[in-house]
């Protein structure tokens, strides 16, 4: 009988986690991955993950460790490095560590474990960690990305209604000159909402459809008139900062980047819950106002 | 005229909650009902917003926009009933965003039309 020592298995996937659909695809297989095997501590051939895959694994480490122990490490030691740095919960102690990357740029792990007191807990949390990577811009301005990182907040626990809350991880570029911040909860998902709401009555195709729909003004799968305006308001932000945005949910992927504007792709895996994850342009060749500082000089 | 101070009446700078959105819903309901009542009418009164610091679309939908839904007011009837200060534009322009999305949305209710069928195209304006 073959003895069995092998204490950590070394999967081969992509090594760069971008935020394109194909790495997308790759990081949800990585948590079937994960689930199935029996090790608990697993390799990862990851050299590069964008926030986005810090918040998801996370998350999702949350989800299977209720079940088994288990914990990752990447086989370059950077990574993990960074993944120390961010306040990753599930670093295996197989984890070698290289070069610290700035931890100013670093917008590290925050779990908010329910809405009880959500306001104030998002407040200071934006207020004190998040604030100074906001954009050279007015103090109405930067009102205004703490206002729509509010509502995605508001939204995941509204209707992700995930037992382990909603991750968040961010990071700052400083030569490109945008920080991203992303979001996750492993709930409901927001396709599976809007497909619910719609109970077949629709023209919508896909998840990535149900995703467009539900970022549409006045679209919501809340019953009450009162409703269906924060996803829309959030968009409208970020084109006019020229920033990005990607939702996940499903199998399906909307958002923009760059040039691309309201770009649908359906995933080869499907992700649980739902993923935000959003770029906010400071460059200073953006100079922008709010309605009402057009004569304020900053 | 009779000014409320939104800040201190929601003990928060922070008016981002559909709760703090409803609890001054209720507030403008009952000054509006304590207007109508008195002999003779009272002056309309001032919403003061000075000192907020975030507003968030979930609060202007659930104090606004039900406001508007439940007296079938538009923006231009709502302001003839009540003062807003110290908004800023920006987001004055989200309060009455919040009103006509509501207002649309109530009407197409009141109709009998099922927002589902309605919305059911992606592209919906």
């Amino acid at each position: 009988m073959r003895k069995k020592t092998i204490k950590s298995t070394k999967i081969f996937s992509q090594e760069y986690y971008s935020i394109d659909p194909k790495s997308l695809g790759q990081l949800a297989n990585l948590k079937k991955i994960i689930d199935m095997s029996k090790q608990d501590s697993i390799g990862l051939k990851a050299r590069f993950f964008r926030p986005y895959c810090v918040a998801y694994l996370n998350q999702v480490l949350w989800t299977i460790n209720e079940k088994r122990k288990v914990k990752v490490f990447s086989i370059d030691s950077n990574l993990n490095s960074y993944l120390k740095q961010s306040g990753f919960e599930f670093l295996s102690q197989e984890a070698q560590f290289g070069e610290l990357f700035p931890q100013e740029n670093i917008i590290t792990i925050r779990r908010f474990k329910d809405a009880k007191d959500l306001d104030s807990k998002v407040i200071k949390w934006l207020e004190n960690i998040v604030y100074k990577f906001i954009p050279n811009c007015s103090q109405q301005l930067r009102k205004k990305i703490v206002q729509s990182l509010w509502e995605i907040l508001n939204n995941g626990f509204t209707h992700g209604k995930s037992k382990y809350g909603i991750s968040s991880c961010g990071q700052y570029y400083p030569k490109k000159k945008y920080f991203e911040i992303a979001f996750y909860d492993s709930g409901y998902g927001l396709a599976n909402r809007v497909w619910d709401y719609k109970s077949g009555k629709l023209e919508l195709l896909n998840d990535s459809d149900c995703i467009e729909w539900a970022a549409q003004k006045g679209n919501s799968t809340l019953q009450n008139p009162d409703a269906g305006l924060g996803l829309f308001l959030l968009r409208e932000f970020l084109k006019v900062n020229q920033g990005a945005f990607q939702i996940i949910a499903g199998k399906g992927y909307f958002g923009n980047m760059e040039e691309e504007i309201d770009i649908k792709h359906t995933l080869r895996n499907s992700i649980d819950g739902t993923l935000v994850n959003i770029r906010v342009n400071i460059s200073e060749n953006i100079i922008y106002k709010l309605k009402g500082e057009e004569n304020e000089n900053y | 005229m009779k000014t409320i101070s939104v800040v201190s009446l929601l003990g928060t700078t922070a008016l981002l909650t559909a709760e703090k959105g409803i609890e001054l819903f209720e507030k403008i309901i009952e000054l509006l009902k304590a207007h109508h009542e008195s002999s003779p009418p009272l002056e309309k009164f001032i919403l003061n917003f000075e000192g907020y610091e975030y507003v968030s679309s979930t609060f202007m939908n659930r104090s606004f926009g039900r406001l508007c839904v439940d007296k079938d007011w538009t923006v231009a009837k709502m302001k003839q009933h009540f003062f807003i200060e110290n908004l800023i534009e920006d987001d004055m322009e989200d309060l009455e965003l919040s009103i006509l999305n509501a207002r649309e949305r109530s009407k197409l209710l009141a109709k009998g039309i099922d927002l589902r069928k309605h919305y059911a195209s992606v592209y919906n304006y």
